[in-house]
């Protein structure tokens, strides 16, 4: 029997409709392979942001329930239209006030987001809202292979599945802390990878030895690397892993890739140092953490809007990435802005990292953002970053806020958005 | 806005969602200003330096305007039966298409439908491939061997799935080619049993005398389909106009797929009167392809810097860091080359070669870019 990869629902935000909401995503995440506790976990997120959503809608509204299965995860993605909702019942982070009776509801949102791995409010390409949450597939840990791989000729391949696993325990094995924690579970690694969300290239010696390799994720524009990781020392076999992985993405519409993590120093032959675009850096006390970057097309463009006050900074990016910028400062003339402001928030626990980027630019954008960084400084979160879409001219405004609540511009990431993104540091939370 | 958007995820077919739009690149005036550069060489899209043949230019320059209101013909006619005299074949052998893109696309529609497959390989002209994805069906992309075609490669991932085998000879971006004895045994060993296109924009550069006469071979095997264009050689680039020969069976049914009308009359009567060029337009291109060649692959040497440098008016470089950046570094000095990561060959550039005095400011741009 084929299982389908997703199910759907489309029902009206109210009250009434949360058992059905709440039964089928149960089912659905029991039939993708999440075990009892995950299906629970997804269907007991999906009532309390359905409970917030539907105290908070206007009426008649509709809500469309997509629930997919990931491989080694499975999502919901609860689609509305953008003025279904008042903006500030989005407000993920914000901590409720108990005393307030009509605060309550945001609560919701918070318990979804303590029993779920990620949870995530997003604009879609058709401008709808989107709240998205997942829960992951446990994996179990393995052990890891002592030594290093045999000598002898590594060739660069996909491999199968169990190379990929060895490939996984060797890397969490001789890299450690320097390597994303889910290389401690190949079996998630091997989900991944089949998801076709992830994408893997392995150094082979042909009798099931695994001397390296390289693991990005795709991601519409911009690919996010991992690697390249290498567990026996033949020449030329760096360079041979990160070409093999140019030459697999470079033809596929993405127009750039990033790692994050670089493993080993020769990746500088085929990436870009961002971190030298960051004039800034050299006196600041803090680094800022910029990824080894590559574009993957030619770059013919764009137009970049920011706001007076980060324009020098901006330009002098520009001028050091050898990047073709028309750079358009914006001010603000009276014209109307959203009352409300709207943050989508990534976490990354592991490396107590927090990125923020703009669903609504608002004009209590300051508060709203005061209120992140507190809570987010509060979960222990110490590493801000805050993403601004130059390619958006709404979001310039966005700056002053920025500056107020303690972010800095850091780096320019070309093409991160839907043009580059301005990367602000938070340098400590202001005033609390 | 009158209604709601469509549900464009459910209208899309999966393999749409997946694909991201190409973006040509941007006019010259606009990457000029952009790039603040204050001249700008185009050495990315292999275009004759020379431009056209003297014939052609004068066809263009007669043309009245007044025609323009009227259609063109949907067939080519005068052309076909031009090319017809040319090659020995019927003019019924012949389709014109609004550049070889076109063509690409007519021949995957004729031939594949749901579960087939074609075969080409990973690093060459991507248009077959892409074409083929976006039409929802699988690219086998069989790995260059030696930076030419694998020929054992590819007759090993035939299957009965398989409709189209597209070789580019020679390859664009390596230069490389099969001459006339191996595509006579790979045409062998298919036995008919695929259509096998032959994609020659670039033939007309080659002085290999081993090179094959591909269109005499079309008679030996129906099976084969040869792409010519008039973009490369004969400097037609910006009127897109190519063609496509073949058995007149094999021909009959890629016309069924055909948007007619799709070639414009100007792009038909310069690339008639192209055909009329006594040879000279050739034989000057060639010789300033030579001279070019000449003077820079020495300096790449002196700058250590390996290339591939086969048939076709273009070399293929290798450099110590990201094409990508290289690009940006060379507009900014007026050399406009193309990046080959999407060719399959990250930190490799092609550059379009042009009269030696270009070359020389090229290779000093390139000099300051290493430095």
């Amino acid at each position: 029997m084929n299982i389908p990869e997703t199910a759907e629902l489309i029902v009206p935000i109210a009250i009434r409709n949360v058992p059905i909401v709440t039964g089928m995503v149960e089912q659905s995440a029991t039939i993708f392979g999440l075990d009892k506790e995950g299906a629970q976990n997804l269907g007991l997120a999906a009532e309390e942001v359905f409970n917030v959503l539907a105290s908070a809608a206007r009426p008649d509204e509709k809500i469309r329930i997509v629930v997919r299965q990931g491989g080694y995860y499975v999502e919901v993605a609860c689609y509305f239209s953008r003025h279904a909702i008042p903006i500030t019942a989005l407000n993920i982070t914000k901590i409720p006030d108990p005393d307030d009776e009509s605060d309550i509801e945001n609560l919701g949102i918070i318990l979804a987001a303590k029993v779920v791995d990620r949870l995530q409010l997003v604009r879609s390409r058709q401008g709808e809202m989107a709240l998205r949450f997942t829960i992951e597939r446990r994996y179990p840990e393995q052990a890891i292979p002592s030594g290093i791989p045999p000598a002898g000729h590594y060739s660069v391949g996909e491999g199968g599945f169990e190379e990929i696993k060895q490939f996984a325990s060797r890397v969490s094995g001789m890299y450690g802390a320097n390597s994303p924690g889910f290389f401690r579970f190949p079996g998630k690694i091997v989900d991944m990878v089949k998801s076709r969300e992830f994408g893997v290239l392995l150094a082979l010696d042909g009798k099931g030895n695994v001397g390296g390799g390289m693991l990005w994720k795709w991601g519409g524009k911009m690919i996010d690397s991992f690697g390249p990781y290498i567990f026996t020392p033949q020449p030329g076999l760096v360079g041979e892993i990160v070409q093999g992985v140019l030459e697999k993405v470079g033809r596929k519409g993405a127009v750039c890739i990033v790692n994050r993590m670089p493993a080993d120093d020769l990746l500088r032959n085929f990436f870009e140092e961002l971190v030298e675009s960051c004039p800034a850096n050299r006196i600041r006390t803090t680094a800022c953490h910029p990824p080894l970057y590559r574009q993957l097309e030619e770059d013919t463009g764009s137009v970049a809007y920011v706001h007076p006050e980060v324009e020098i900074f901006v330009k002098e990016c520009y001028e050091r990435l050898v990047l073709p910028r028309s750079v358009v400062a914006t001010t603000h003339a009276g014209e109307f802005i959203e009352p409300h402001a709207a943050f989508g928030v990534q976490v990354d626990k592991k490396q107590n990292l927090a990125v923020i980027s703009t669903i609504v630019a608002g004009i209590d954008a300051e508060e709203v953002l005061a209120g992140y960084v507190a809570s987010l400084y509060d979960e222990g979160i110490t590493r801000l970053e805050f993403e601004i879409d130059l390619g958006d001219e709404t979001t310039p405004v966005l700056v002053p806020a920025l500056h107020a609540v303690g972010f800095i511009p850091c780096y320019v990431l070309p093409w991160g958005g839907r043009g580059d993104i301005l990367v602000f540091e938070c340098q400590g939370p202001r005033g609390f | 806005m009158a209604g709601s958007l469509p549900p464009l995820n459910r209208l899309v077919p999966p393999y749409i969602q997946k694909i991201e739009a190409y973006i040509p690149s941007k006019p010259d005036d606009v990457l000029k200003k952009m790039y603040n550069c204050p001249f700008l060489y185009r050495m990315n899209n292999n275009e004759n330096v020379i431009g056209p043949p003297e014939k052609a230019i004068e066809a263009i320059m007669d043309f009245d305007p007044a025609r323009a209101a009227i259609y063109p013909s949907g067939d080519g006619y005068h052309l076909r039966h031009r090319l017809s005299e040319v090659f020995g074949l019927p003019s019924c052998s012949f389709i014109i298409g609004n550049g070889a893109n076109e063509l690409i696309a007519f021949v995957i529609k004729a031939f594949c439908w749901k579960g087939d497959n074609i075969i080409t390989s990973n690093k060459t002209f991507a248009v077959y491939e892409w074409t083929a994805e976006f039409s929802g069906f699988e690219s086998r992309l069989v790995p260059l061997k030696d930076n030419t075609f694998d020929d054992e490669g590819i007759l090993k991932r035939i299957d009965d799935r398989t409709r189209v085998i597209f070789i580019c000879n020679p390859n664009n971006p390596t230069g490389t080619y099969w001459n006339e004895a191996r595509l006579r045994r790979f045409l062998e060993r298919v036995d008919g049993e695929q259509i096998v296109v032959v994609d020659e924009a670039y033939a007309e550069f080659v002085e290999q005398p081993d090179f094959p006469e591909s269109m005499r071979l079309i008679r030996e095997f129906p099976n084969l389909v040869v792409f010519r264009t008039f973009s490369k050689i004969y400097g037609l680039a910006a009127l897109r106009i190519g063609y496509l020969a073949g058995d007149r069976s094999v021909v009959d049914v890629i016309r069924r797929t055909c948007v007619v009308y799709s070639v414009n009359t100007l792009a038909q009567e310069a690339a008639l009167a192209a055909l009329g060029d006594d040879g000279t337009h050739i034989a000057r291109t060639r010789s300033l392809i030579r001279a070019s060649k000449e003077y820079l692959l020495p300096e790449l040497d002196r700058m250590d810097l390996p290339y591939i440098s086969g048939e076709g008016n273009f070399v293929m470089i290798r450099l110590p860091f990201s094409d990508t950046l290289a690009y940006r570094r060379l507009m900014r000095k007026g050399y406009m080359i193309r990046t080959m990561t999407g060719f399959r060959f990250p930190n490799h550039i092609r550059v379009t070669l042009h009269d030696v005095p270009v070359m020389e400011g090229f290779v000093d741009a390139l000099r300051n870019t290493l430095a």
